[in-house]
Formats: C-alpha cells, sequence, structure tokens
C-alpha cells in the first residue's frame, strides 16, 4: 500500500482522527467527497511530517480544525433540514459521554434523575470547579454565564446575518411572489433556493431559545443547592454541595461569600435585576433594529407591501424578549426574584419605542406608536425598580 | 480581451478559491491534492487551500459545470492508491479567462494610481497562515 514509507504512528492515528472528524460534513457532502478529502489530508499531513516533523503537524492541524468548522458549518447551512437531525445527533453524544464520564468517576450508574445526571450536575460542577480558582460564587457565575454565552455567540450571529440577508432580499422575493402567482409548491422551492444560494438557513432563534433552558435551569439548580429555601445550617449546605461533586473537583469546606460588588445573592436586589432584564431586552431590541435599512423606511411612508415571511421574522423577534421572559420566570434564576417582573417589560416597551423614534425620525414622519410606548414603558419601569 | 457575455459573466467574480483552482486545472488535468500543491508553488506558499474549502469549491464548481471529472488513477509520485482526476470545462476556461482580464483590469487601474510602486508580493494569509 505505502511506497516503502516509514509509517509514524502519530500519522497514521493523525489520519484517523480526522477522518471521524469528517462527520461534521452533512452526509451526502460526505459520501461524495469524504474520501478524497482524507486522502488529501493525508497526503499533506504526510509531506509536513517529514518536513517540519511534529511542530509542523501540530500546525496543520490547527489549520485544519479551522478549516473544517468554516466549511462544515458553510455545508451545513446549506444543509438546513439536517441541522436539526445534527443537533440532536450531538445531544446524544453529549449524553453519552457524561453518562460514561459519570460511570468512570463513581463507579455506579443511576438512571433515577437523568436531568440531574445530565444537565444539572455537570454545569454545577463547572461551577465549583471555577469557583475554586476565582474564590467568589458570583464572579464564578458570571464567568459560567459569559463563557456559556460566548460559546452561542457564533450562532447569533449567524442568526443576525441571516435576518439582515433576508432584509436585504426582500425586492427579489416581491418579485418571485409575482412571477409564481397560483404556483404556491414553485414559489416555496424557488425561494428555498434563493435562501440556500444565500446562505439562510431557517433554523430559528428558537434553538438557540432551547439551547439556553437546561442551562438555565441548571443554574437555577445550583443556586438551590447553595441556597436552599428552608433555612438549614452551613455545615449541611456544605455537605449537601460536595455530595453532588464529581470526584476530580475539589470539595468545599466553608460556605462561599454570596457578596459581589454591592449586591449579595442571597437577597433580591432591584437594581442588579433591573440591569439584568433591562438590559437584555434592551440589547436584543437594539441588536435588531431595521432602522439602518431603506425598505424600513420605505415601507413606513409608503405603505408598501412587504414580503409576509419579512413581517413573521420581525414579529418574532419582537416577540423574543418576551419569550424569554417568560421562560426564565417558569425555569430559571429569575423564579427567585419575581416580585420584580414589571421591569422587563417596561425595558422592552422602551426599547421598542426608541427604536420606532428613530425609525421615523429618519424618515421624516411622526409614529403615534412611539408616544404610546414611550409613555407605557417608563413608569412600567420605575414601578418594577422600585418595588 | 475576452467577451464577458450574459453566460460567463453570470459567474463573475469568482471566489479566490475557485480561481485558483480553475488557475491550476488550466495547466493540465489534477487531483484533489495535486492542485493544493499547485496552488501553494505558484503563490509561494501564501494561498494554501484547506481539504475543507478544496472540495467545497470543487463542488461547487462541477455543479454548475466549469469543471468536470476525469476518471480514477494512480498518481505515480504518491503512493499507489487511486485518485479521482479533475479537468476544465470549455466555460470554465472562458469563466477563467473573463475572471483574469476582469483582474487584469483592476491590476492596470492600481497600476495607475501608482499602487503597486515597490511592493513585496503581499497577499492575504493562506490556509496555515505561515
Amino acid at each position: 500500500m505505502r511506497t516503502g514509507e516509514h509509517q509514524s504512528w502519530l500519522l497514521v492515528v493523525s489520519d484517523a482522527v480526522y477522518r471521524s472528524l469528517l462527520v461534521c460534513y452533512p452526509k451526502a457532502f460526505r459520501a461524495a467527497y469524504g474520501a478524497e478529502v482524507a486522502q488529501v489530508f493525508r497526503d499533506r499531513a504526510r509531506e509536513v511530517y517529514r518536513g517540519r516533523g511534529v511542530g509542523g503537524l501540530l500546525a496543520l492541524w490547527v489549520a485544519a480544525l479551522r478549516d473544517l468548522a468554516a466549511n462544515a458549518a458553510a455545508e451545513q447551512a446549506g444543509q438546513e433540514r439536517h441541522v436539526s437531525r445534527k443537533i440532536v445527533v450531538l445531544a446524544v453524544v453529549l449524553m453519552m459521554v457524561v453518562i460514561v464520564g459519570e460511570y468512570l468517576y463513581d463507579g455506579a450508574l443511576e438512571i433515577a434523575n437523568v436531568t440531574e445526571l445530565l444537565v444539572i450536575k455537570p454545569v454545577f460542577n463547572l461551577l465549583v470547579v471555577v469557583y475554586a480558582y476565582v474564590h467568589s460564587l458570583p464572579l464564578a457565575l458570571v464567568i459560567v454565564t459569559l463563557a456559556f454565552q460566548l460559546c452561542l455567540l457564533p450562532m447569533v450571529r449567524l442568526q443576525l446575518r441571516a435576518t439582515r440577508a433576508l432584509r436585504s432580499l426582500q425586492p427579489q422575493l416581491q418579485q418571485l411572489h409575482e412571477q409564481y402567482h397560483g404556483e404556491p409548491q414553485a414559489l416555496r422551492m424557488t425561494q428555498r433556493e434563493v435562501y440556500r444560494m444565500h446562505g439562510i438557513s431557517s433554523v430559528s432563534i428558537t434553538v438557540w431559545l432551547l439551547i439556553q433552558v437546561p442551562f438555565q435551569y441548571a443554574l437555577y439548580g445550583a443556586f438551590l443547592t447553595f441556597l436552599p429555601r428552608t433555612p438549614i445550617s452551613a455545615a449541611v449546605v456544605v455537605r449537601n454541595v460536595n455530595g453532588h461533586l464529581y470526584a476530580f473537583v475539589p470539595n468545599l469546606t466553608t460556605l462561599p461569600d454570596m457578596h459581589f460588588l454591592w449586591t449579595n445573592l442571597v437577597t433580591p436586589d432591584p437594581l442588579a435585576h433591573l440591569a439584568h432584564r433591562g438590559g437584555g431586552a434592551y440589547v436584543h431590541c437594539a441588536a435588531y433594529r431595521d432602522e439602518d435599512s431603506p425598505q424600513a423606511c420605505a415601507g413606513h411612508s409608503h405603505s408598501v407591501r412587504r414580503d409576509e415571511a419579512g413581517h413573521q421574522h420581525d414579529a418574532v423577534h419582537r416577540a423574543v424578549p418576551y419569550a424569554l421572559h417568560l421562560l426564565d420566570v417558569c425555569l430559571g434564576p429569575g423564579a427567585l426574584l419575581d416580585r420584580l417582573d414589571g421591569v422587563h417589560p417596561g425595558a422592552v416597551c422602551c426599547a421598542e419605542g426608541r427604536r420606532r423614534w428613530t425609525r421615523s425620525a429618519r424618515c421624516g414622519r411622526p409614529d403615534r406608536w412611539r408616544c404610546l410606548l414611550a409613555k407605557m414603558g417608563w413608569p412600567w419601569l420605575l414601578a418594577g425598580a422600585s418595588v | 480581451m475576452a467577451q464577458v457575455g450574459g453566460d460567463v459573466g453570470r459567474f463573475l467574480p469568482l471566489t479566490p478559491a475557485a480561481f485558483h483552482i480553475l488557475l491550476s486545472l488550466a495547466g493540465g488535468e489534477r487531483h484533489g491534492y495535486g492542485i493544493m500543491q499547485e496552488v501553494s508553488a505558484s503563490t509561494e506558499g501564501q494561498m494554501r487551500l484547506g481539504p475543507g474549502t478544496l472540495y467545497r469549491s470543487i463542488k461547487q464548481l462541477l455543479e454548475v459545470g466549469l469543471i468536470t471529472e476525469a476518471g480514477q488513477r494512480t498518481d505515480p509520485a504518491l503512493s499507489d492508491e487511486r485518485r479521482r482526476y479533475y479537468q476544465l470545462t470549455d466555460l470554465g476556461r472562458s469563466v477563467a479567462r473573463a475572471e483574469a482580464a476582469r483582474l487584469a483590469r483592476l491590476v492596470a487601474q492600481a497600476r495607475e494610481r501608482k499602487l503597486l510602486e515597490g511592493l513585496s508580493g503581499e497577499t492575504r494569509p493562506g490556509w496555515e497562515g505561515l
């Protein structure tokens, strides 16, 4: 098979790992080109290893992973129908990893509480590991949440880009509507083709939301372990916490300090809550603002009929902060602080009011909604904050 | 100068990866790794196509008919594995020519505006970012 050349085990392992990573590509692409992609990588790895040794191979791997991530993502984006299946597969693989890890460390497998096993425990342990380094539980919480959000950032960016692309495609879609009048099936197929060509995936923001839910749930669970609702002694809390840790995570000896800057995690803090809820809603509305799109102004003053999908898209994005809020209240740490929930709709109203205000200012036309929303929003916000 | 008609014009501008692939195939049929080596050699290592980028571009070029497969055989310079070879179609050749003409016009403009004086051949970093 080989041309009599010394075959390093490193190359064999590297080839095998690369081949298994090709699973990131859609099935159709893998079937057509997978073998050739692997072959090219193998040839390149051999050449680099011969020329520059292990260091060269490492550099190749860094480049190859970047290449794989970018191209697999792009290829998957064109294959919108397979994405949800991929996510399911990924979730199953993650579950298996966690279960096997649990089994290896504890020596026993308990299926009694699957949520606990799969979601709460890993996040909880991560939190304690970070806590062991930074010695402040609130700071650990911030770091873990930020890290998680950072992982989601590419998805959010993808979503934002798709929204913008969809907006800029409106005239083209409008034309298609007229062209295929009365042929809904042909229209749908052509539309799908247009979306595919511009890399717009139909995976909506709901996926992004759903991924957050278990994480928030896990943090909430962690909170309840650290801050039990019934008063019990610190020693019992520490014992409970230690009981949830993996074998390799350092155990706690004392209860962690709950103070962070001016706030205290034990009692509800209106200011922190305002920043969390209001800030989040505001950022969301601001991110999806459409005042910089020419169609938004045109649609406003001449009531040009915009594509239905575009309208739905806008409506969904306006509803997202509310949906987030609902999920937050039902599942997240927000349940601890639900006395202050007036803040959130207030902030959404303010952000929406501001959005409409800037848009109408650009178009040079007053917007009757702007006054109403802005007027409704502020008292609500203030009332929420002062509770 | 090539005729940039409606048929050819709709493929322009090509992505850098696609143009490099067409360029390397203009010198004769090659397999994937051959294309990669040729691109890297002709740009003095500055443009390195990753396997993913390479085959995604090949797939797109095949789909629009700018290149075709030219059968499978072994490459005596490498191991005795069979490799799939690719070649330019007539359409691919005219598209590559039109793209080259487009770029030549841009370079001519850049030269006119004195952008090329005292330049040491700097381009964007390639796949392995050497």
